[in-house]
């Protein structure tokens, strides 16, 4: 924690001791207003009807002690803390009322978890055991007790005393502040001169706590009779050899810590570091008055001095408030003109915060409540542009150059405000007192500093959330493996229990070898198959055409007698084409060439016939009749079986096929249709003809150009089909 | 005459080999080993691993980017991001794809939550606890506001909610809430 190269040396510590005062950078002299409330004795400011306490600490919600409707005493405890936080007690007896969200005392007015307490006015404390003689009890326990008896800095930041009290080691020097250099507030002053004495003995338990080599309390020396009283309880104290009472001229803001060090040690706390590292702690007078009060008297903090002031009220000067008592509540005590007020201070004018809800409760932090005038503190000038002028960075006790910051927190430029070390600027609100543009300069440092922070978190929180992301990716991909592996390894394991198990025969793989056997069976037979999925179907057309041929053959056989004869022309006809065939080879022994093609078209048509004969044997005597019918039912039914062989794969496809087959067989069957039409026109001719006489060598040639006809038909026909 | 030459050619070669094998030595000794725009374009953006510019992270989008890909697609960095990313990539901003939303975070209305775990498996960061018939909730803190977790629920008990402002959270004056001004004062 403490570095010893920043540490205060012996010869630092010898020069400090010896009474040497240092300056620092800057500084202003406001008019200081403290009179109106340091001359009246510190009073009670009395029991309210209600305390707000709040027990919320920087968004953190501690374990809660009472629950509504318990009955508290002044000094019971509220929570159960850890870390940062601090216990939070009853202020005042009374009745837990409420536990919600109210209003807090903070520049934002938002609201925070509160212990409302219905007070019964008789302020019955719990008992407070006299403790051990403090130098008998070790620090560590020490700085437990300051934390349960919920101390923070009572200056006006609030920070929790037993943090900087837990690190002890390398101690040099212990300040206590007593500088109070803000105007108006009077607070510390007037304890100062009336608590002299407990404030000497807090001192004394700081230093048990701490073993500095050095402890000084510093005070300004505007507060004459304070440090008066706190010389002669000094002198009177068994301390007085340990503790030195420094002098320090007035000036703002020397009640700053890292200001007051320079004042001290005429050393600068290196930017973003601790006060700590420098082997110096420094305390509030009123914290110290507290940690008396907790160590020795066994008392927790329950009340604190508030500086009400500010020509609004009537009756001004310090009042010891209970944590938790309205705002409403004092003002109506001290009588505030509520016509004449302007606004309402919490703090003193340079650094303070207005409120506007009246409702909420005094804290810890509260050291002043300035009501002023509209006389007294006049709304603030237009603010006018940055003339460069410099004064700010004349006046800035921490060095800075506040007109570059304005710039770049006008600009949100935040690695800029980084390089002029915004984080160093303490709010002391001295280049705003001196610009001559009325800008609000500490305004905009509030508002950039704010921005920085936040846009610090979103980075860590992208941060975090990149990594919880990745961390998720990897985990999730290590799952994927992980599982894989466990699959694998399973496997690898059945097998080889199975193994066991059937005396070193695999079983599964054995099995995969007869189903992939199988397999590639059933891929042999599948054209088979096939065949035989094709030769159903062109069963069942032939079918459908000997349906339709017998249907036509019912029409004739009407007429018995006309079937007879259609049977004996058919007869004759076939009789007849054959010797027209005989001829036809006659003559084509001109061309034995087309001959020779004539009678293996002949020769393939007969085989047709036949093959078709075998398929329905029910329609032999039809067949018979006209084997080219045949020849061309059997061509359409080898087309179809080419056309299914093509597609073995869309088996399921052949039992409804796409509209281009249909369209096919459509045309296929109309084709069909007209040559039996013809045919049947032709017997129908014949049959008259036969009738009468023996056929003529005229009628011969008829019927031979007839069947070259029907011959050439079916050959166009087998043709489209082949197409 | 000659024997310059051949010095001049002996020296110049022995001084290539030297700095040959110094160019080598360093090439390996001082090697980048990622391409490092992709990680600083990944640190610009907000990581909330929504997947609304159409990559599964942001570092998918990241690379994307630096391949070539637009720099407005990320609605949750908004504008600035979108500045950024562009002013890296040395290109003109461009218009922001999508709707420029304030921070929300998921919340379970844990009375209707049936433990399913859908939504954890949604969440990129792990910000969702629970397990099965388990009720979920979500940690607030580790919560990108994604709302990746919203559509898988079966019971539409996630909501989306705005940011709740506390004291550790709240801008100066730029958030200030107005407060009932005391008519009494």
């Amino acid at each position: 924690m403490t570095n010893n190269f920043n540490l205060l040396s012996e010869e630092q510590l010898d020069s400090i001791s010896s009474g040497k005062l240092w300056t620092f950078h800057g500084g202003i002299h406001p008019p200081e207003n403290k009179q109106q409330s340091n001359q009246f004795a510190i009073r009670d400011a009395g029991i309210p009807a209600t305390l707000i306490i709040p027990v919320e600490h920087k968004g953190h919600v501690p374990a809660l002690l009472v629950n509504i409707g318990d009955t508290v005493l002044k000094g019971q405890p509220l929570t159960k803390v850890y870390g940062a936080m601090v216990v939070q007690h009853a202020s005042s007896s009374g009745v837990v009322v409420a536990i919600e969200k109210r209003c807090d005392l903070h520049p934002s007015g938002l609201s925070v978890l509160s212990v409302v307490i219905q007070t019964d006015g008789l302020d019955r404390a719990v008992e407070y055991i006299k403790p051990q003689a403090f130098n008998e009890v070790a620090p560590a326990i020490l700085v437990e007790k300051i934390q349960q008896a919920g101390i923070v800095g009572l200056g006006g930041a609030g920070f929790p005393s037993h943090l900087k009290l837990a690190h002890n080691d390398g101690i040099k020097l212990l300040i206590i502040n007593a500088a109070e250099c803000e105007p108006y507030i009077t607070a510390d002053d007037r304890l100062i001169q009336e608590q002299a004495h407990e404030i000497i003995e807090g001192v004394a338990v700081l230093n048990h706590i701490l073993r500095p080599e050095l402890t000084i309390i510093a005070i300004e020396d505007n507060k004459k009779e304070a440090i008066n009283n706190l010389q002669e309880a000094l002198q009177h104290s068994v301390y007085k050899d340990k503790i030195m009472v420094r002098i320090i001229p007035t000036i703002y803001p020397s009640g700053s810590e890292k200001q007051l060090i320079e004042i001290l040690t005429g050393k600068q706390t290196p930017v973003g570091k601790h006060p700590i590292e420098l082997g110096i702690v420094m305390q509030n007078i009123g914290t110290v008055f507290a940690i008396k009060q907790a160590i020795i008297d066994a008392k927790p903090l329950t009340s604190r001095i508030v500086t009400l002031t500010g020509d609004s009220l009537q009756k001004r000067g310090n009042v010891s408030v209970r944590i938790g008592t309205p705002i409403q509540y004092l003002l109506d005590r001290y009588w505030v003109d509520s016509i004449a007020v302007n606004q309402l201070i919490i703090g003193g004018p340079m650094m303070g915060f207005t409120i506007e809800n009246t409702a909420v409760p005094v804290t810890k932090t509260c050291n002043c409540i300035l009501a002023p005038t509209i006389k007294e503190m006049p709304s603030a000038p237009a603010e006018m542009p940055c003339i460069r002028c410099s004064e700010c960075a004349d006046a800035c006790p921490a060095n800075l150059l506040p007109q570059q910051l304005l710039w770049y927190s006008q600009s949100k430029d935040h690695d800029k405000l980084n390089d002029y070390n915004l984080s160093a600027c303490i709010e002391c609100g001295a280049c705003a007192y001196v610009c001559p543009s009325h800008i609000p300069l500490v305004e905009y440092y509030r508002v950039a500093k704010a921005e920085i922070n936040t846009a610090k978190i979103e980075a860590q929180k992208a941060e975090t959330a990149r990594l919880r992301h990745e961390n998720r990716e990897a985990r999730l991909e290590q799952a994927k493996l992980d599982r894989q592996a466990k699959h694998k390894a399973a496997a690898a394991k059945r097998q080889a229990q199975m193994k066991e198990k059937n005396g070193g025969e695999d079983l599964i793989a054995a099995a995969l070898a007869r189903a992939k056997a199988k397999k590639s069976e059933e891929t042999t037979e599948k054209p088979a198959k096939n065949d035989a999925v094709a030769a159903a179907i062109a069963r069942a057309k032939a079918k459908k055409v000997a349906q339709a041929e017998n249907r036509e053959a019912e029409t004739t056989e009407v007429d018995p007698k006309k079937a007879a004869v259609a049977a004996a022309i058919a007869r004759a006809k076939a009789k007849k084409v054959a010797q027209a065939e005989n001829r036809e080879t006659e003559i084509a022994e001109v061309d034995p060439k087309k001959a020779a093609v004539a009678a293996a078209i002949a020769r393939a048509k007969a085989k047709k016939a036949a093959q078709a004969e075998t398929h329905k044997p029910t329609q032999t005597e039809v067949v018979d009749l006209d084997p080219r019918k045949a020849a061309v039912a059997a061509a359409i039914t080898r087309a179809k079986a080419k056309k299914s062989e093509e597609s073995p794969a869309n088996e399921t496809k052949q039992d409804e096929p796409d509209n281009s087959e249909v369209i096919k067989q459509r045309k296929q069957r109309k084709e069909q249709a007209r040559l039996h039409k013809l045919e049947k026109a032709e017997i129908v001719s014949q049959t008259k003809e036969a009738e009468k006489t023996e056929p003529t060598v005229a009628e011969i040639k008829k019927a031979k150009i007839a069947a070259a006809v029907a011959r050439a038909k079916a050959k166009n026909s087998e043709n489209e089909e082949q197409q | 005459m000659m024997t310059s030459i051949i010095i001049a050619v002996l020296a110049l070669a022995a001084l290539a080999a030297v700095f040959g094998a110094l160019l080598g030595y360093s090439s390996i000794r001082f090697k980048v080993k990622a391409d490092p725009i992709v990680e600083e374009l990944d640190a610009m953006l907000p990581q909330t691993q929504c997947g609304q510019c159409g990559y599964p992270g942001c570092k998918p989008y990241a690379q994307a980017i630096s391949e070539g890909d637009d720099v407005n697609k990320c609605p949750p960095g908004g504008d600035a991001v979108m500045r950024q990313l562009a002013e890296r990539m040395g290109i003109e901003p461009q218009e922001l794809e999508g709707e420029e939303k304030p921070k929300l975070i998921a919340f379970i209305r844990e009375d209707e939550c049936i433990g399913c775990t859908k939504c954890i498996q949604a969440c990129p960061v792990d910000a969702i606890m629970g397990a099965t018939r388990q009720m979920h909730t979500v940690i607030t803190d580790e919560c990108t506001g994604c709302e990746l977790c919203v559509a898988p629920c079966p019971t539409d008990c996630i909501d989306m909610l705005p940011i709740e402002i506390t004291t550790k959270n709240w801008q100066w004056n730029l958030q200030r809430i107005p407060t009932q001004i005391n008519t009494e004062l």
